[in-house]
């Protein structure tokens, strides 16, 4: 969907910089995202206030917000998906070689 | 089973630096432990987690509410972000375990253990569906700085199932209302689904625009800026979605 999204927006966009973040993804407040995501997710204590303080620096406090909201929707969702074995969509098999992950046996 | 870690939040200062009215949100940011609390709130995503921590202290299709908060209190040790005092069976306090903290590792071999304990396969869908909502919550305000709040005192009353009669075994390890996909994962027990549905409409894109690509939500990052925070969400979880 960010391929799509972006794309149907005239956005330019990295993917690959999903998996490799020292790579720009070439969205605005890229770095920042990603950077305030892997706190959140890695439950990382040390980093999140600095990550957040990055992010509402650069974007504001809505997108501070909004971004929390976005994570919290998927780190709600993937453990809904995993844990029922959800199949992966054939058609995002593509995007995992491009991205450098191969979709395990157990979801396909 | 006992964890240590807790929130390093709290301890409010005096100190505050910004206030700020933005449309229908208030923006304030106050010190906390020497970082930042961040304090600008959106009301349809209070009001969500309002209503879901109130259905989760609820009886449910197959649990009662006691059983629920212990679900989730024990989502919430499993990832450090607090300490169990109730107990649970052991293939329960595992399940638990096992969706809030490295739910990638789930396999079928789980669901039919848990059928051959003499469990039913929806009482799965609703452990499942618990966890994955007060994790989502505690990320959130995890994210923020804030404090989790505190689990609700469960409803007292037994569990009534309530299930949707066109379930069956689709492609998934679970029953389904049609195909399992996403937005398919919970259809066999529709108070979760509806429960969970009311979260992802607060956090994420509405349902009316979510296969629009092109048009934007009109809410605080753009579209492929939220698609970006997802898909890096996903990649961390290991998680295909």
């Amino acid at each position: 969907m960010l391929r799509e999204s972006a794309k149907a927006q005239n956005q330019p966009v990295n993917i690959v910089a999903l998996t490799k973040p020292p790579l720009d993804a070439l969205l605005p407040l890229g770095n920042e995202l990603i950077a305030f995501v892997d706190a959140i997710s890695l439950v990382d204590f040390d980093e999140l206030p600095v990550a957040r303080e990055r992010l509402l620096a650069a974007g504001g406090p809505g997108a501070v917000t909004r971004a929390a909201a976005v994570c919290a929707d998927f780190e709600c969702t993937n453990r809904v998906v995993d844990a029922i074995g959800v199949p992966v969509n054939k058609k995002f098999y593509d995007i995992g070689d491009e991205l450098g992950v191969t979709v395990p046996d157990h979801l396909r | 089973m006992k964890y240590s870690r807790s929130l390093r939040c709290g301890s409010l200062t005096a100190r505050s630096w910004i206030v700020n009215n933005v449309e229908d949100s208030l923006v304030t940011h106050v010190a906390i432990n020497g970082a930042s609390m961040h304090t600008h709130t959106l009301p349809a995503v209070e009001s969500a987690i309002s209503a879901a921590l109130a259905a989760i202290a609820s009886p449910g299709s197959f649990f009662t509410g006691a059983e629920r908060i212990a679900f989730a209190e024990h989502a919430r040790a499993a990832r450090g972000l607090g300490e169990v005092t109730s107990s649970l069976p052991p293939i329960l306090a595992e399940a638990v375990a096992r969706v809030a903290a490295d739910a990638k590792s789930s396999r079928l071999a789980h669901v039919e253990a848990w059928e051959a304990d003499g469990r039913e396969v929806l009482a799965y869908i609703e452990l499942v569906s618990v966890v994955a909502q007060i994790t989502g919550i505690d990320s959130y305000r995890f994210a923020l700085g804030h404090e989790l709040e505190p689990l609700p005192a469960p409803v007292p009353g037994g569990p009534v199932p309530i299930v949707d009669a066109d379930a069956a075994k689709m492609n998934a390890w679970v029953p389904t209302v049609g195909v399992a996909l996403a937005p398919t994962a919970l259809t066999a027990l529709p108070n979760e689904k509806a429960a969970k549905k009311t979260l992802a409409s607060a956090w994420y894109i509405p349902d009316n625009v979510i296969h629009k690509y092109g048009e934007e939500p009109g809410l605080e990052l753009s579209r492929p800026q939220m698609e970006l925070v997802a898909a890096r969400t996903s990649w961390l979880n290991e998680c295909f979605f």
